[in-house]
């Protein structure tokens, strides 16, 4: 680990630490256990996408699929909620490698359409199904995972997860699979030949991608404590990448950084009422349109210019 | 009641078809999802409103007005928001396929906050219907058929048969190859995105008597293309005009034998099904089919 990231990692902890101390606004701390949550799915997007290359546009199903899973088993089973939480993160892992399947054979971007139109079936299913999910009505009175009305409690938990999400992120990149993943998004034959086993890495990381993203989806019932089928469209999917790619698809830092910035923008426009999102929508044209490598990506070709080192491009 | 129901089928499905061409197109050509595809016909269906019920102008003048209008923003949008991004990176897929999310968005809220979030739509453009015996058709159905079919056609002569078609073809079978034979790529991105944009004009005007219009109508048109392109091929344009047919057909059935709530559901189904069997779509057999009768 290079001192830089040394510095920036004990900094980030320290204001995690000591953010909920200063700020007592429990509207902001929703905001900030938002952003990690979407963090924690964009960095795992971005895994998926971004460094091996396999589009998926149907995030969000895995998501729900967590969500559901585990708030069903809550209420129905009552088993304790962190099982429930890692049943739920499974069930969506499993998904994931099940619909990976028949993408091996597909080409690039038609794996974006096909689980697209996964995640539609699966939302399809959810609003229909009424007598387990009680359809478009949403399903209420899920147990929380903390006794009590303060967000202090989730506000840690969200974070230890993105902590350990990004840890584990990070680990992955750096460790020989790492080094698969980006050969089998460079160039797979190349990779096949090199003897990496591209579908036996596409399967694995599509199931560690998706046992992620239901693991937050579970967080997230439990958080909200009510779920609707609204949670597997396409909305939700767009925002996740939208944030992965603002920051800089396939860099480190750029999910997160998207993440937050997004949230807290969007709310910060909210005093402009009907134009938020008009005008969030221009905010996003305008840094695509000044900085198409996303804002990761800028930050590096300031430094390059400075002389101060950064990534090539 | 099964003929009634292919009809049907058969006819939505053509209009599936010229949303399919339309935006199979652009990929094909530029290698990017348009995601603001459905708000170009949320644009020409709030035109169509404005003209046939405010105006009163006739059908016939407004289905051509709206297809030069949307042509006009089409290409205005590629000229001025995505010609940039294509000059400052090599790479330019992805920043522009978030450029096109960022103008939906814009779009859709500029359309909420002009016109209100409220249903608007005429009932119908013609009255009356025609019965058969085996099937009854709607004088409206049969115009959107008669519409469509005309469309495809001569979209499909456009593209086979002048020198602009054969320089789009020319640009989406190989990028540098079309460079170096000397076809201007800019004029081919800023032309097809107008005709991509018009294309989808056409099903803006004919169906907003059956899907209405709101700001976000535009999300029925483009799942229809995500899957109309992926069903035929992507850039497969022979391959988009028959599975948006196979798409109307399987909406329909599974509407009126399995479930109205599931037809979306059944419809992707179904496209995924086919998809484990001919993984890059249907148009490229056709097209090998199309080969071996030439051939023999």
């Amino acid at each position: 680990m290079k001192r830089s990231e040394f510095v920036i990692l004990i900094f980030s902890l320290c204001l995690i630490i000591v953010t909920p101390i200063f700020f007592r606004n429990e509207y902001f701390l929703h905001l900030l256990i938002l952003g990690a949550l979407f963090a924690q799915l964009a960095n795992y997007w971005n895994l998926l996408d971004g460094y091996m290359g396999l589009i998926n546009f149907g995030y969000a199903a895995y998501l729900g699929i967590g969500a559901y899973t585990s708030a069903l088993l809550s209420i129905h089973l009552s088993f304790p909620l962190p099982v429930c939480m890692l049943l739920g993160g499974l069930s969506a892992g499993i998904i994931g490698v099940l619909l990976t399947i028949p993408c091996l054979r597909m080409v690039t971007f038609s794996t974006a359409i096909v689980t697209l139109a996964f995640a539609e079936i699966a939302r399809i299913v959810a609003t229909s199904w009424t007598g387990l999910t009680k359809g478009e009505m949403g399903l209420w009175g899920i147990p929380s995972m903390f006794s009590g009305q303060s967000k202090i409690p989730f506000f840690y938990l969200a974070f230890s997860l993105l902590f350990a999400g990004a840890v584990v992120l990070r680990w992955i990149i750096r460790s020989r699979l790492g080094i698969a993943i980006l050969a089998v998004r460079e160039d797979e034959v190349a990779a096949i030949t090199s003897g990496v086993e591209a579908n036996q890495v596409k399967l694995l990381i599509s199931g560690i991608s998706c046992f992620v993203a239901g693991i937050t989806g579970a967080f997230y019932a439990h958080y909200i404590m009510t779920i609707t089928p609204g949670l597997f469209s396409i909305g939700y999917t767009i925002q996740i990448m939208t944030m992965s790619l603002f920051g800089g698809k396939g860099t480190f830092a750029g999910p997160i950084v998207g993440a937050f910035l997004l949230i807290l923008l969007g709310e910060g426009f909210r005093f402009m009422e009907d134009f938020r999102l008009l005008i969030y929508g221009l905010l996003i044209i305008g840094v695509v349109m000044a900085f198409p490598t996303g804002l990761v990506g800028a930050i590096d070709r300031v430094r390059r210019i400075l002389w101060l080192g950064g990534k090539r491009e | 009641m099964f003929l009634q129901q292919l009809v049907n089928g058969l006819i939505i499905g053509t209009m599936y078809s010229v949303v399919g061409v339309g935006f199979t197109l652009i990929f094909g050509i530029m290698r990017i999802l348009n995601f603001a595809y459905g708000e170009f016909y949320m644009l020409a269906s709030y035109g169509a409103f404005l003209a046939y019920s405010e105006l009163n102008l006739p059908l016939w003048v407004v289905l051509p007005s709206m297809m030069m209008v949307l042509f006009g923003i089409g290409a205005l949008t590629e000229k001025s928001l995505l010609k940039p991004v294509r000059q400052r990176t090599l790479d330019w897929s992805v920043p522009i396929i978030m450029v096109t999310l960022g103008l939906q968005i814009v779009l859709q809220n500029l359309a909420l906050i002009i016109g209100g979030g409220t249903f608007r739509g005429v009932t119908t453009y013609l009255k009356g219907s025609l019965d058969l015996g085996w099937v009854v058709v709607s004088y409206e159905r049969l115009l959107i058929l008669g519409v469509s079919v005309i469309l495809l056609i001569v979209t499909y002569l456009l593209i086979q048969r002048t020198k602009f078609g054969l320089s789009m073809l020319a640009v989406s079978q190989s990028r540098d190859g079309a460079l170096l034979s000397g076809i201007n790529l800019q004029r081919v991105y800023t032309l097809s995105f107008g005709l991509s944009a018009a294309l989808v004009a056409v099903p803006g005007v004919m169906l907003m008597p059956l899907l209405y219009v709101y700001p976000t109508v535009g999300q029925v048109p483009i799942m229809k293309a995500f899957a109309v392109t992926l069903l035929g091929g992507m850039g497969n344009v022979e391959g988009a005009i028959l599975g948006g047919i196979l798409l109307g057909i399987s909406e329909t059935m599974a509407s009126a034998y399995v479930s109205p709530l599931m037809k979306d559901g059944v419809a992707f189904a179904f496209m995924i099904l086919i998809l484990i069997f001919y993984p890059a779509g249907i148009g490229p057999y056709l097209q090998q089919m199309h080969q071996k009768v030439v051939h023999r």
